[in-house]
């Protein structure tokens, strides 16, 4: 029966083969761009690592998000059918042992893409190692991904919980010079350590791999644990909450009106999302800038109409290009959920009077305005340990970042779906802001980074962080043509699944 | 004299399934037609996957037929078979919501309220968020959202399940006062037992209608 239902649910995974080809390509994507990026990251933050080893690490790490992800979506998708098949008499431990089998094939195409990309970029020295290392690394945020999937039922939340842990994990584990109290209880510490070939001396003696084997038992015991309770019968959770009653009006701009108050409901009463928006750019940008040294990095800037090369301090330019990188993370996931989450019931209110344009322009504005959430509490935070050379310039490029990526959220999902959409926003925004257009890697973008969509935005961030006068009016047309070319794009793509 | 408020002529809807080269073809419906006049309560009945709700879908706008032609006249209601709603709204907001987008007043809303909650008894959840209710409280909602504006043409796709045996009593008392009062009800039943409850029955077989 376990084999029988593997086989069931990875065909199911399998009918959408856009999932799968995702899950091997973005891993490839992401170890054969990101790896020499983040080697220099590595490299600029003083980690212990050596920067080939380094490139060894984000196999581990690609693998382990891919793996985390889509072990979510793959438990959270099938939680009330799995409840029904337990309740059929079907015991418990074989529908949880089935249905971990079937999320380790996923993760393990997971490690095998990412093995094999890092193969093509680099010359692995000890393969044993490294598959060994990877394995576990997408082991363990394969175990999180079901933990998560089993409890939290915001695919939403649950998306962003798992990302943001990993990011902490990566970017403040020991390959980024992570060598605190702290971050040695992130799951990915040791398991980096292993990847890297570096000598821990907090590894005692157990050693990296001991330790890195208990993270992963101890994960997969929770996982287990988590998927049985989660299919397990019981009581009704939660208690039906009392709401103040607010009578409408019924003009056509009262009409708006409540259809903007009932999608902002919706919105805000995703608490966890809350907490994740304005939780995250506090710790991420407050943690990027106490790790980064305050060494000088050369910055290609305009200032008088001319290119000048500026010596700026790396802690400045760190805590400068989070803003975005942040900001556009959660901006492009809220515009995906927001979006994908009411598709269905927008529709049939389109079926109304009201009509598809209307309620396209009410979800526009509520992505925009969590986009603009995102990014306020982004400037508020930054504002603490960095003071821009021009305030405006700085917020003007941060709403341009915002607005774009949300945006691109909204015409990701009804292309690619959830799970799909989720792996390209995991890519996209790290690749275009944090590495083609991070000047912390090179004084000026790639050529290549100057077609994507938020080269306009940051070359007008990195003028307003340290020039005292504006000069990027082309960069900013650039930005604005990127905006209302994706917006439109993201428009028609909702109002097509609204309305045809 | 009924006046006719709804006509479709020759619909034609096929999906296409699948990606190169498995991809192929479906044929739902192959001209189907139909007809519901005012205060008359028509039932479209068929085997499970013959097409009814696609017909539906088709004759509300959800979903563009291939070929055919559709004349509705006045306002119309619509209930999915599956209940859509906002899982994070209440019973009342989404009344609220709903009743605007139809373009009631406020009075009209409240009346609209009541006259949902006391018909199909669930003002008790009037506060519940979607989430919390149960199966037979999310349909009763499913259906009071397409009942708000006393439209003049209502479509209803298995309106009733989910019901227990009083609230199914019920739905068919709020439906024969529809009609009396002159709207165009077209229901999708599986139930042979409602026959008589109907004034005319359509089959719909092999993708065409044949009217018992």
């Amino acid at each position: 029966m376990t084999t029988r239902l593997i086989v069931a649910w990875l065909r199911e995974h399998s009918r959408r083969p856009l999932n799968l080809a995702l899950l091997v390509a973005v891993p490839v994507v992401f170890v054969v761009l990101s790896a020499g990026a983040l080697a220099d990251f590595a490299d600029i933050l003083a980690g212990d690592s050596s920067r080939d080893s380094v490139e060894l690490a984000t196999a581990g790490w690609a693998a382990s998000v891919l793996a985390g992800v889509g072990a979510f979506f793959h438990v959270a998708g099938s939680r009330q059918a799995d409840r029904r098949l337990a309740a059929t008499g079907l015991k418990a431990r074989v529908v949880v042992a089935s249905r971990m089998a079937s999320s380790a094939v996923l993760g393990l195409l997971a490690v095998a893409a990412s093995v094999l990309a890092l193969s093509v970029r680099v010359d692995i020295a000890n393969p044993g190692r490294v598959l060994a290392a990877t394995v576990i690394s997408a082991a363990i945020y394969l175990g999180i991904g079901i933990i998560v999937g089993a409890f939290v039922e915001s695919e939403l939340n649950g998306s962003l919980l798992i990302v943001f842990a990993w990011m902490f994990d990566v970017f403040f584990g020991p390959a980024m010079g992570g060598t605190a109290l702290l971050v040695r209880f992130f799951p990915l510490h040791y398991p980096t350590l292993i990847l890297t070939d570096a000598n821990s001396p907090h590894a005692g003696v157990f050693g990296n791999f001991g330790i890195s084997l208990a993270w992963m038992t101890l994960i997969v015991v929770a996982a287990v644990a988590s998927l049985t309770f989660g299919i397990a019968p019981r009581r009704r959770r939660r208690r039906p909450r009392r709401l103040a009653h607010t009578a409408v009006g019924t003009a056509p701009s009262h009409r708006r009106v409540e259809t903007l108050r009932a999608a902002w409901r919706e919105l805000r009463r995703m608490p966890v999302m809350w907490v994740l928006v304005i939780g995250l750019p506090v710790a991420f940008i407050s943690a990027s800038i106490a790790v980064t040294p305050s060494d000088p990095t050369p910055v290609s800037l305009r200032e008088g109409g001319r290119e000048v090369l500026s010596i700026l301090s790396m802690t400045d330019v760190h805590g400068a290009i989070m803003v975005p990188i942040t900001v556009g993370f959660l901006a492009s996931l809220a515009g995906l959920f927001v979006v994908l989450d009411s598709a269905e019931a927008d529709r049939r209110l389109s079926l109304t009077p009201i009509g598809g344009v209307e309620i396209l322009s009410v979800r526009m504005i509520v992505v925009a305005g969590a986009s603009l959430l995102a990014a306020l509490v982004s400037l508020l935070v930054t504002a603490i340990d960095f003071t821009p050379a021009q305030w405006g310039g700085f917020i003007l490029a941060t709403v341009l970042v915002a607005l774009t990526y949300g945006a691109i959220g909204v015409l990701v999902g009804p292309i690619f779906g959830r799970l799909g959409g989720l792996y390209i926003l995991l890519v996209l925004p790290f690749i275009d802001i944090g590495m083609a257009q991070n000047p912390m890697f090179d004084a000026s973008p790639p050529e290549w980074g100057k077609y994507l969509p938020s080269h306009g935005a940051i070359r007008v961030l990195v003028d307003a962080a340290f020039t005292p006068s504006f000069d990027e009016f082309g960069a900013t047309l650039l930005a604005l043509a990127w905006l209302a070319g994706l917006t439109t794009l993201a428009a028609t793509a909702f109002h097509r699944i609204v309305t045809t | 004299m009924n006046t006719t408020i709804l006509e479709a002529n020759e619909i034609h809807k096929s999906y296409t399934k699948g990606v190169w080269p498995r991809r192929r073809r479906l044929e739902v419906l192959s001209g189907a037609s139909l007809r519901v006049a005012n205060g008359e309560i028509v039932g479209l009945v068929g085997e499970n996957g013959s097409g009814k709700s696609t017909l539906m879908k088709v004759l509300v706008g959800d979903l563009q037929a291939d070929d055919g032609s559709i004349d509705r006249a006045g306002s119309f209601g619509y209930c999915p078979q599956t209940p859509v709603l906002y899982e994070r709204l209440t019973c009342d907001e989404h009344i609220d919501l709903f009743g605007a987008a139809h373009g009631l007043s406020v009075g009209e809303i409240e009346r609209a309220r009541r006259g949902a909650y006391d018909s199909l008894d669930f003002a008790h959840f009037a506060d519940t968020w979607v989430q919390d209710l149960s199966g037979g409280t999310r349909s009763k909602l499913n259906l009071a959202l397409a009942m708000l504006h006393d439209p003049d043409l209502l479509f209803l796709d298995e309106p009733y399940a989910g019901f227990d045996w009083d609230t199914y009593l019920k739905f068919w008392e709020l439906t024969a006062r529809r009609r009396d009062a002159g709207s165009g009800l077209l229901i999708i039943s599986h139930f042979i037992v409602d026959e008589d409850r109907f004034d005319r029955i359509y089959d719909l077989i092999d993708g065409r209608i044949v009217e018992r």
